[in-house]
């Protein structure tokens, strides 16, 4: 993926295509999940891949492998996308991993690599107490800051903070060797 | 001030930023600190922002529809700028290319035509581009959404007709010895307006307005007034919902020659002989 990253970052748009193709049902998925209307998400999308296509040379600064890059971006913009929306309405929807577990399954032209990262993540969510991965998702898929996570949950800000904090060691300490694994991998 | 070990205060605010739910205030503090250096904080920050990346993976997969892969190359093409030329996040569709007026048409031109002139030029060139986008989007999804079909092509067959009305006003733009006849709200509709261009080789008039969607039973007429102040139907047009109107209308040879002005009147349905109602745009041919 690094080496599409490349070529894209010299201008070759055909390495987007072929990241569109390995990636965009991912990308998608994040993305629907997010913001929960279908056309929004179609548009967001675009924007997403136009992005990676306008950045792609600046990819060596960033931190993290091409896929969590393109993710974030995914996500930022879906959220930023939320934010700017009318009818500005967080979706407040846990994720379900169990039953998408099965129905999630992607392409044949996912690389079996991306398929273990996407059962390591959703293992290592399924670790956390469910208040901690309820904080966690409000924040990552619903876009909510600490005060609003709290007012949300009716529960005191040092409490969503703590949630947050340990959750995320906890994640941490799980996806640990899955990052590692892929940066050897290259 | 650098921190010199972590603690669960560090770890908290790292935590926070990487999920993206600091207020606004604290983390561009945050990323102050960050940038001064502070060596506790980016190693955690790197830690934690590698696992928010990793996050999404865990949404169910979702395959988009296809035509957004043809969408996206389109727009690859159209884009076209190396990216290593391009301004960085930059990003969307590029702006239309200003268009100017031919100077044969400018000629006829008070300052304030020319721009809003220049605005409807701008627009239907720009326009038609991502309609013609749009169109392409909205047949894919005539073929995906088969439960949805009636709807969208309503939709589709009213975004071919902005197609080739906007296609019909610019081709009257361009061609030499077209006109532009403003036409203002009156006293019975300050905000309604509309604009008349006079193919003056084909003596063809394109005519377009905004105006209050007509009651029931009512509906808009044109009219030809003479500089004999003869006023003379260019007949009814029709508005769609939202008091929007295109209509094309041949002008008589007779009285090209002597129009002074046009204005649009609220009729019976049907019309009317003369103009029994209030003017509601009025626009002087100079
Ligand atoms: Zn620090």
């Amino acid at each position: 993926m690094e080496e599409i990253i490349r070529r894209a970052a010299q201008g070759d748009a055909s390495a987007i295509a072929a990241l569109y193709d390995s990636t965009s049902r991912l990308v998608f998925g994040l993305i629907v999940h997010i913001l929960g209307d279908r056309f929004a998400a179609e548009e967001v999308l675009l924007d997403v891949y136009t992005q990676v296509w306008c950045q792609a040379s600046s990819y060596e600064q960033q931190r993290g492998t091409p896929l969590s890059w393109l993710m974030t971006m995914a996500r930022t913009r879906a959220i930023d996308r939320m934010r700017s929306g009318k009818q500005y309405q967080q979706r407040k929807e846990p994720l379900d991993l169990a039953v998408h577990q099965k129905s999630g399954e992607v392409g044949p032209e996912e690389a079996a690599a991306i398929s273990e990262r996407r059962t390591l993540v959703r293992s290592a969510l399924e670790t956390l107490s469910p208040p901690q991965r309820e904080v966690i998702e409000l924040a990552y898929y619903s876009g909510l800051s600490h005060s609003e996570i709290a007012a949300h949950l009716g529960q005191p800000l040092g409490t969503v903070k703590t949630r947050a904090r340990l959750g995320m060691m906890k994640l941490c300490e799980m996806l640990r060797p899955l990052g590692r694994e892929q940066k050897a991998r290259g | 001030m650098n921190h010199n070990q972590t603690t669960e205060e560090t770890q908290e605010r790292a935590t926070l930023y990487a999920l993206g739910a600091l207020s606004q205030h604290e983390a561009r503090a945050f990323e102050v600190h960050l940038r001064e250096g502070c060596p506790v904080c980016q190693a955690e920050i790197s830690q934690y922002e590698s696992v928010t990346g990793e996050l999404g993976l865990a949404a169910p997969a979702v395959p988009p529809p296809a035509y957004l892969r043809e969408l996206l190359v389109a727009r690859l093409e159209r884009e076209a700028a190396p990216p290593a030329t391009a301004p960085a996040g930059a990003s969307g569709t590029p702006l239309p290319t200003p268009v100017r007026a031919p100077s044969s048409v400018r000629l006829y031109l008070p300052w304030a035509v020319a721009a809003c002139f220049a605005a409807l030029f701008a627009f239907s060139y720009r326009s038609i581009r991502q309609i013609g986008q749009e169109i392409a989007r909205q047949q894919e999804r005539l073929v995906a959404l088969q439960s949805e079909g009636e709807q969208l092509k309503t939709t589709l067959t009213q975004e071919r007709m902005r197609v080739q009305q906007l296609d019909q006003v610019r081709s009257v733009l361009t061609s030499p010895g077209s006109r532009v006849v403003l036409l203002a709200g009156q006293g019975s509709a300050p905000s309604a307006s509309g604009a008349v261009l006079w193919d003056t080789h084909r003596n063809r008039w394109l005519v377009t307005a905004s105006l209050p969607p007509p009651p029931v039973g009512k509906a808009y007429q044109l009219w030809f007034i003479t500089t004999a102040q003869a006023k003379i139907s260019a007949g009814v047009i029709r508005t769609d919902v939202t008091g929007q109107s295109f209509t094309i209308i041949d002008v008589p040879s007779d009285v090209s020659k002597q129009v002074a002005a046009a204005a649009i009147t609220l009729e019976p349905e049907g019309g009317s002989e003369q103009p029994t109602m209030p003017i509601y745009v009025l626009g002087r041919v100079g």
